[in-house]
């Protein structure tokens, strides 16, 4: 099994605490007068996203956790459990919707993602900075509004709800940055 | 907090030397000079320290240690001289890098033949006062002092068990490995700095952390270390001792160090038998002082971090 020592301490290093797999946010060097060392790092739970402190002994150490990332091809969901696969080595995981989350209204299929693999069974997904989806339903536009900059609701393809200009209807191509849910522009066919 | 360029940290750094020599061309204190001298930054022996890791350098077909303090050879020197000394110089230890910590520093560290541990915490809040070039708050306590407004607990005789409690209770360490004095370090480093502020002067030490103190009785009796500290807000600037002259308990305390290390599973290393054929002379009656001074240019520019008063921090050399 591999550990990591405190002198190995870094920010982005994956480890195991408390039984569930953390990446060290950051670690702060304590060390009181001629007296003993001290690792004060603090840690995001890739499980849950919150954020822990621990603090250690300089030379204890921790659990390594076995976490890559992957990049990998959106294929299809049955509802219970999303299917990507690896397009080099066709090799096929499915993640829960724990692991998918918010990534689950940006995804389309064929589109590649980061899959996070915690001892090989996805953890977190990461959808492309940029999606292009269609419009499945939304008001019908209301013409001569444009130069103003109105906005209103459109429901996309995977069921995320983003605000559009107020010219675009059902069968346009938008393109959405995933990061924070804004329209982008039309997708050019 | 102020970004600096690199020429307003090259003139701090001119103008605080010039303010530490002119200190002691000044001072009235006593009635001879307080020589500046020079010493070599590798020397034969590391020290025996189980919390500080030399370099180890091999050259001339032996092996030489970077100095972690320029200590041992200021005090054979004293021996010599019998005079008080100061020297600016740099110091390197293995292992300790972080927000307030350079593997290589700068160091100022002075001894004062004659001086007690009163004497030389009065000089060296002085010397620290001129180089602030400003007026700071003081605040005098005493280990104990210190442990009981803030902790509510007597260091000197606590028991293990209440200390864990109040390390769980206040810190987020959750094994359950450490000593006494790992635990009170812990608590001092992460409850009671937080909470320090102006000048804080930190006196007479639990025993078992002496290092080359002297020892003797507090006004309670308790045995205590002639040991203080003078923190800046959170962070430590000065180390000082009313300093140990017996050679025996001095050799006693390096045998005692390697057992430590041992245990903790560090290397042991040779004791510096120069130092003690020295201190068997007879070290004179005196006082001793070491300052960081990359951290003292911090506390002066008001810098948070180590590397913005560094030309060349750790990483970038």
């Amino acid at each position: 099994m591999a550990t990591y020592s405190t002198n190995e301490f870094k920010s982005g290093l994956k480890v195991m605490l408390d039984g569930d797999p953390c990446a060290i946010v950051e670690n702060e060097f304590v060390k009181p007068g001629k007296g003993q060392a001290f690792s004060r790092v603090r840690l995001k739970n890739l499980k849950t996203g919150r954020q822990w402190e621990r603090t250690f002994k300089s030379g204890e150490s921790i659990e390594a956790a076995d976490v890559v990332d992957v990049e990998m091809q959106y294929l299809y969901t049955d509802g219970e459990f999303w299917a990507f696969m690896d397009p080099d080595t066709f090799d096929q995981k499915s993640a829960d919707a724990n692991a998918v989350a918010e990534a689950r209204q940006w995804l389309r299929e064929q589109d590649v993602c980061v899959v996070t693999l915690w001892n090989d069974a996805p953890l977190s997904v990461l959808p492309p900075n940029h999606v292009e989806l269609d419009i499945v339903d939304t008001d019908p536009g209301l013409r001569g509004d444009t130069a103003q900059g109105g906005t209103k609701p459109a429901t996309l393809s995977t069921g995320a709800v983003v605000k559009v200009p107020l010219f675009l209807e059902i069968g346009d191509v938008v393109k959405v940055d995933t990061r924070s849910g804004e329209y982008l522009s039309r997708a050019k066919d | 907090m102020k970004d600096l360029s690199l020429r307003q940290v090259i003139a701090a750094r001119v103008e605080l030397y010039r303010t530490i020599r002119s200190y002691f061309e000044e001072s009235d204190l006593e009635e001879s000079d307080v020589l500046e001298v020079e010493i070599p930054l590798l020397g034969h022996a590391g020290t025996t320290d189980p919390q500080i890791n030399s370099f180890e350098v091999t050259g001339q077909n032996e092996a030489r240690y970077l100095q972690s303090s320029p200590e041992f050879l200021l005090k054979r020197l004293l021996v010599e001289i019998r005079q008080s000394c100061f020297c600016i110089t740099k110091a390197f230890r293995d292992e300790e890098h972080g927000r307030i910590h350079n593997p290589e520093f700068s160091m100022l560290e002075w001894y004062r033949v004659d001086f007690d541990l009163d004497a030389i915490i009065e000089d060296s809040l002085a010397l620290i006062q001129k180089c602030l070039g400003r007026r700071e708050s003081v605040c005098r306590e005493t280990y104990r002092s210190l442990f009981q407004k803030h902790l509510n607990i007597d260091p000197h005789g606590v028991e293990l068990e209440h200390l864990q409690l109040l390390v769980e209770q206040h810190t987020s360490y959750r094994e359950q490995c450490l000593s006494t004095s790992e635990a009170l370090q812990l608590l001092l480093s992460m409850v009671i700095e937080p909470k320090l502020k102006g000048l804080t002067v930190i006196r007479d030490f639990p025993l078992d952390q002496a290092a080359l103190a002297k020892a003797g009785t507090d006004e309670l009796g308790q045995e205590v270390a002639f040991r203080f500290e003078i923190y800046f807000e959170q962070m430590e600037l000065a180390n000082g001792y009313y300093e140990l002259v017996d050679a025996l308990e001095q050799r006693q305390r390096f045998e005692q160090d390697n057992q430590v290390r041992q245990k903790m599973g560090r290397s042991t290393l040779q004791i510096d038998e120069s130092l003690l054929q020295a201190m068997e002379r007879g070290l004179p009656d005196c006082s001793g002082v070491s300052i960081g001074l990359d951290r003292l240019l911090m506390a002066k520019l008001e810098q948070r971090n180590i590397d913005s008063v560094l030309l060349f921090p750790w990483p970038k050399v």
